[in-house]
């Protein structure tokens, strides 16, 4: 049995915090004597300011695990970029991150360590940070698919990261042609997307998916900066489900989102 | 004829020295665009971790930390840009994570210092980053820099940012004298600018029409278009016969949209206003509201000198079912000047047109069936005429 | 006599000395607003303005001749601008080619018989408008041949909205150029009667689906020519002259005016080249003799694409007719109006300037040259004589060439690499040894032209241009 797991148990045991939150982080790492595992201990405390880490350490996995105790997701996150740039300062990290959260830490069993350590050995990439699914949280594996067509990269950024953090299936396309191809491609449940593109705009958009609705309907969600009510009125005239003006709520967008695609 | 061409002569060496100067300005400068511009991609790549955890975790509970470690000055001002980028998109629980983490970076702070600056740009710089991060405490500083400031274009961008930051409704106030004092008639841009700001703005607008300037009632009643207010309705009634034509007009416009007011004495009244605009509103309204008991006096209005109140009735005529087509036909047929009769008969064939496309729902077909009729009959009658007329 | 050449001589270089000063006057109160520029296109919010319902409507107008091959793209891309509430209204000229059968057949047009049109303006026969509900901001006005003025003026007999913004068939707006000249305009609607537009060259720049998706400095030589001219041009000297009010011109390849003060002054003069500088001097000259204040305003960061000519038989019809325009205006208008206190800064400098720099630039500049050439010819010693005045001129385009890239890496930066500065660096010097000189040379016989009133307007001139441009255009840039 992997020695990261005796450990936890041994931090769970320590730490009695059995209804309190905790975190894990997994790190790919080269080889690490225990000078260098105290080393990173100090740096990662100083840079925290404090911060109680508790590492741990295994030769042949190459694995290194941050338990963190009364730490939520974001701030188990917060700390993962710690020890992302405390590995990297000293060369030694050699993959990717994974981190977890869980908010009853009764919840984090042995078993599932163990999963996530399989996952963070099998993770390409270098220097990626990946959060863990588990379905102990109660997201479902994919809650639907999402396509969204916007040329705003800054928008497009952070609903990807929103909305598949909430699990959803999240593909982008930048322009009104861009987005009737991947629409083709993929039906998607949901359609989110601006009026204003370019080559096509929203309107003939909406249009053509229309004219393509074969099987059950996807649902539209507008995402605009328009305001005028015409614009409303088309929209909702040519099939859109929504009309949401920017600025937005993310909130609120998310909710409008899961009561139209369950 | 020597000092002309000395004077030539040092015209160019003094030529030249402006030059080399102007050579090593743009060079300089363009180096140093080009090094910031590298700057600040290597800090965006840098902290790109970073910015997927504040997009990430908007919505847990606990603010959001501040990057970890020292940060320089210029690498600040590069995550106050991202943070900025992203403050603009949002509102709701994100947008105050957003701000929250702007104040525990210390931003705020900074930009609140920059407010004070020597440098004109400077300032308005600082004044714009306080409003993006909808600063409170940047008010009063704001307030102080527009009351000094010229009028130029850099007044609406301190405009906006107090809009922006402007927590009491009296701000708003102030903001909005503030830039009627320049008098150069922008009122949609005004009410535009207090759209940004996140008060209720209704109040406001009810309270500028009741104010003395001409300046302050058009923006209220151009903010009152779009958020109706209770209680309005006095105010504008006094209004209706303001000295201002264009304060007559904007009231008209507002007046028209409900149905309440336009009993048959406004609506005559309006009809035969001595301004254009507003019998042309009316005549629209009439249309659009579906009041078809007006129609006799929109058959009056059609013949109305001014091209816009005719073309005006006539849509509204068309607007009017059954009965607007009729009067429609009406007008073809007593009407002697040309003119009216060339604009009805557009209309008429207009409607006619819709024709050509399948109708389906019964009713429409009912109605298109007797629009039909009556310029079948009237067409007959013309000809009819017509014929009698040759014989 | 040799004295006499001299003097005239010397009389030559003071020209060049006192036209070139006054241009670096100007080009000072564009420093003097760049600032201000720069800070405004960043700060104003255009986005979230492109949606809001307080932007005044606008009517675009879009005069079509010969243009079969382009203008679906570009009729595309300008209905899909980034403005909250807009029309577009296209002009078919009378043209030669299948223009109009293209349009009808792409968006499906139909013709429209309750079009409403309000006889403004005279125009020539309007054969009839084409409209199709499904793309409800279109409109088609087909209309016999009368030139690029007469087809505006029917496209303002049509338009709905108080605002007009006359295009050529041939510019890429870019998606937030409109929007841009629409907040010049909504600072001060009542005193804004007309805002031009920044006119760039799109030679040599990638463009896909009628946006230029990368910017490139002009390949080829001419065009490289003319786009550090229209840099100085517009740069260094469109924002100085708005700035103190006293723009003469506003291109017609894009500007935007207030409607109603366009038919007052009886909208575009038809039958003659120039009428873009036409309408702005009518516009002066009302409000001025009208005593309302008002301005003529420059937005440089409302940008529009166009393609230079690349042929030095088109480059020089081009500058002839701006020759032969430049001349009917101010022989209409100018001279009534120039050295008047009441017309002000326009009648004071702009017109002064207009006249003496512009219009009679070519003799001065000729006449000049020629007794310098002859006064050294006959005394061989005195050669440097020729040399200064070469030099003069070179280094103050030079001098004027660096402020109008300073001015563009202040505030737009649209060129980012460093090698561009150096190579239209490069051929602001390069201009003066051939280019300038067939400049002058061609606006010279623009004015003999007006003389002899020859008066073909370039419609043939246009075709063949286009023609040529479609060849190039074609194979750099449509997408496959």
């Amino acid at each position: 049995m992997n020695s990261l797991v005796t450990a936890f148990h041994q931090f769970l045991q320590v730490s009695k915090s059995g209804n309190n939150s905790c975190g894990i982080i997994l790190a790919n790492c080269k080889q690490l004597g225990p000078k260098s595992l105290s080393g990173i201990q100090e740096a990662l405390e100083q840079k925290s300011m404090g911060l109680q880490v508790n590492l741990a350490y295994d030769r042949n996995s190459r694995v290194l695990a941050a338990f963190l105790e009364k730490q939520n997701r974001s701030e188990t996150h917060f700390t993962a970029l710690q020890v992302k740039d405390v590995l990297q300062e000293r060369g030694l990290l050699a993959g990717s991150l994974l981190i977890a959260s869980f908010s009853e830490s009764n919840q984090a069993t042995g078993y599932t360590l163990q999963r996530m350590i399989q996952e963070v050995m099998e993770m390409a990439g270098f220097g990626e940070i990946k959060l863990f699914y588990h379905h102990l949280d109660g997201r479902e594996d994919t809650a639907g698919s999402i396509l969204l067509v916007n040329h705003d990269e800054t928008v497009n950024e952070f609903l990807q990261i929103f909305l598949q953090q909430k699990g959803y299936q999240v593909t982008i396309a930048q322009d009104g042609m861009d987005g009737v191809q991947k629409y083709q491609e993929l039906i998607p449940d949901l359609v989110i997307t601006d009026l204003n593109l370019p080559i096509m705009n929203g309107y003939q958009l909406m249009e053509r998916i229309r004219q393509q609705q074969e099987g059950p309907a996807s649902k539209i969600v507008v995402l605009t900066d328009k305001k005028l009510e015409e614009d409303v009125k088309k929209s909702f005239a040519l099939g859109a489900s929504d009309y949401i003006t920017k600025p937005f709520s993310p909130v609120e967008l998310a909710a409008r989102v899961k009561r139209l695609i369950s | 004829m020597e000092t002309p061409l000395t004077l030539a002569m040092y015209m160019l060496y003094g030529l030249c020295g402006v030059a080399a100067l102007g050579l090593m300005t743009l060079f300089v400068l363009k180096l140093r665009h080009i090094a910031a511009d590298k700057r600040e991609q290597a800090c965006l790549e840098k902290y790109q971790d970073y910015f997927f955890y504040i997009q990430a975790y908007g919505e847990e509970e606990g603010r959001l930390k501040p990057p970890a470690g020292d940060l320089t000055l210029g690498e600040k001002r590069i995550i106050q840009k991202k943070l900025l980028s992203l403050l603009e998109r949002f509102t709701g629980v994100h947008r105050q994570r957003l701000l929250d983490l702007c104040e525990d970076m210390g931003l705020i702070e900074m930009d609140l210092k920059r407010l004070n600056a020597w440098w004109k740009w400077t300032r308005v710089d600082a004044a714009y980053n306080l409003g993006m991060m909808h600063a409170k405490e940047a008010v009063p500083g704001i307030i102080r820099l527009m009351k000094k400031g010229d009028s130029d274009a850099s007044m609406f961008i301190l405009a906006r940012s107090l809009a922006k930051c402007a927590r009491q409704e009296d701000d708003l106030r102030e903001m909005v004298k503030l830039l009627v004092v320049h008098r150069q008639n922008c009122h949609p841009l005004i009410v535009d600018i207090l759209g940004d700001s996140q008060l209720d703005t209704g109040p406001l607008f009810l309270s500028l029409v009741r104010e003395e300037d001409g300046d302050l009632i058009k923006v209220g009643l151009i903010g009152l278009t779009s958020h109706v207010q209770p209680g309005m309705d006095p105010v504008l009634h006094e209004l209706v016969d303001a000295a201002d034509k264009e304060v007559r007009i904007k009231v008209a416009k507002l007046l028209c949209r409900d149905i309440r007011y336009l009993t048959e004495r406004n609506v005559r009244h309006f009809l035969s206003h001595p301004d254009w605009e507003i019998r042309s509103v009316m005549a629209k309204a009439i249309g659009e509201l579906g009041l078809s008991v007006y129609i006799p006096l929109l058959k009056r209005a059609v013949k109305d000198p001014h091209w816009w109140v005719s073309r005006n009735s006539t849509n509204s005529l068309a607007q009017l079912q059954v009965e607007g087509f009729r009067a429609l036909c009406a007008i073809l047929a007593e009407e002697r000047d040309s003119r009216v009769r060339e604009m009805a008969n557009q209309v008429i064939q207009k409607e006619l047109e819709k024709g050509k496309f399948p109708i389906n729902d019964r009713e429409q077909q009912m109605t298109y069936q007797q629009k039909l009729h009556y310029y079948q009959e009237w067409s007959r009658k013309t000809l009819k005429t017509v014929h009698a007329l040759e014989k | 006599m040799r004295d006499f050449l001299l003097y005239y001589g010397t009389f030559a270089i003071y020209y060049v000395f006192v036209i070139n000063s006054l241009y670096l006057f100007i080009m000072l109160f564009s420093f003097k607003s760049i600032m201000g520029i720069l800070k405004n296109s960043v700060y104003s919010r255009y986005q979230a303005l492109s949606g809001s319902p307080h932007v005044p409507p606008i009517s675009i107008l879009v005069p079509a001749y010969n243009e079969e091959l382009t203008i679906i793209e570009n009729v595309r891309s300008l209905l899909s601008l980034n403005y909250p509430e807009y029309e577009v209204i296209v002009i078919n000229d009378g043209s030669g080619d299948e223009t109009l059968n293209v349009l009808i057949e792409e968006f499906k047009l139909q013709l429209s018989h309750h079009a409403a049109v309000q006889p403004v303006l005279n125009t020539e026969k309007v054969r009839g408008v084409y409209y199709n509900p499904a793309f409800p901001n279109l409109y088609l006005i087909d209309k016999g041949n009368g030139g690029k003025a007469d087809s505006l003026n029917a496209g303002i007999n049509l338009s709905h909205y108080p605002l007009i913004a006359s295009i050529d068939a041939d510019s890429l707006l870019e998606k937030d150029a409109l929007i841009r000249i629409a907040r010049v305009y909504m600072e001060n609607p009542e005193e804004t009667v007309a805002i031009g537009g920044d006119i760039r060259i799109a030679n040599g720049c990638k463009i896909e689906d009628g946006i230029v998706s990368e910017i490139r400095l002009p390949n080829k030589f001419l065009p490289m020519l003319q786009s550090i001219e229209y840099l100085k041009a517009f740069l260094g000297g469109r924002i100085g002259w708005a700035a103190i009010n006293g723009l003469i011109i506003v291109s017609g390849a894009f500007g935007v005016f207030r409607k109603d003060y366009v038919i007052k002054v009886g909208g575009y003069r038809g039958g003659y080249p120039g009428e873009d500088m036409n309408i702005i001097i009518k516009l002066h000259k009302y409000m001025l003799e009208n005593k309302l204040p008002y301005r003529v305003a420059f937005c440089p960061d409302a940008v529009c694409w166009t393609q230079a000519p690349d042929t030095w038989k088109i480059l020089g019809s081009q500058r002839r007719r701006w020759g032969r325009g430049n001349l009917k205006n101010m022989i209409e208008y100018g001279k009534y109006m120039v050295l008047r206190p009441k017309y002000k800064i326009f009648g004071l400098v702009t017109l002064p300037y207009n006249i003496l720099f512009e219009t009679l630039n070519p003799y001065f500049r000729i006449t000049g040259l020629l007794a310098l050439i002859g006064y050294v010819l006959m005394d061989m010693t005195n050669a440097y004589v020729l040399l200064i005045y070469g030099a003069l001129n070179i280094l103050y385009g030079f001098l004027l060439g660096i402020g109008a890239l300073l001015l563009e890496e202040i505030a737009f930066r649209r060129y980012p690499r460093f090698q561009d500065i150096v190579k239209m660096l490069f051929y602001t010097i390069l201009m003066f040894f051939g280019y300038r000189q067939i400049g002058v040379i061609w606006r010279f016989l623009g004015h003999i032209e007006y003389l002899r009133n020859n008066n073909s307007w370039g419609t043939m001139t246009r075709t063949s241009w286009k023609a040529e441009e479609k060849k190039t255009m074609s194979s750099l840039e449509v997408r496959g």
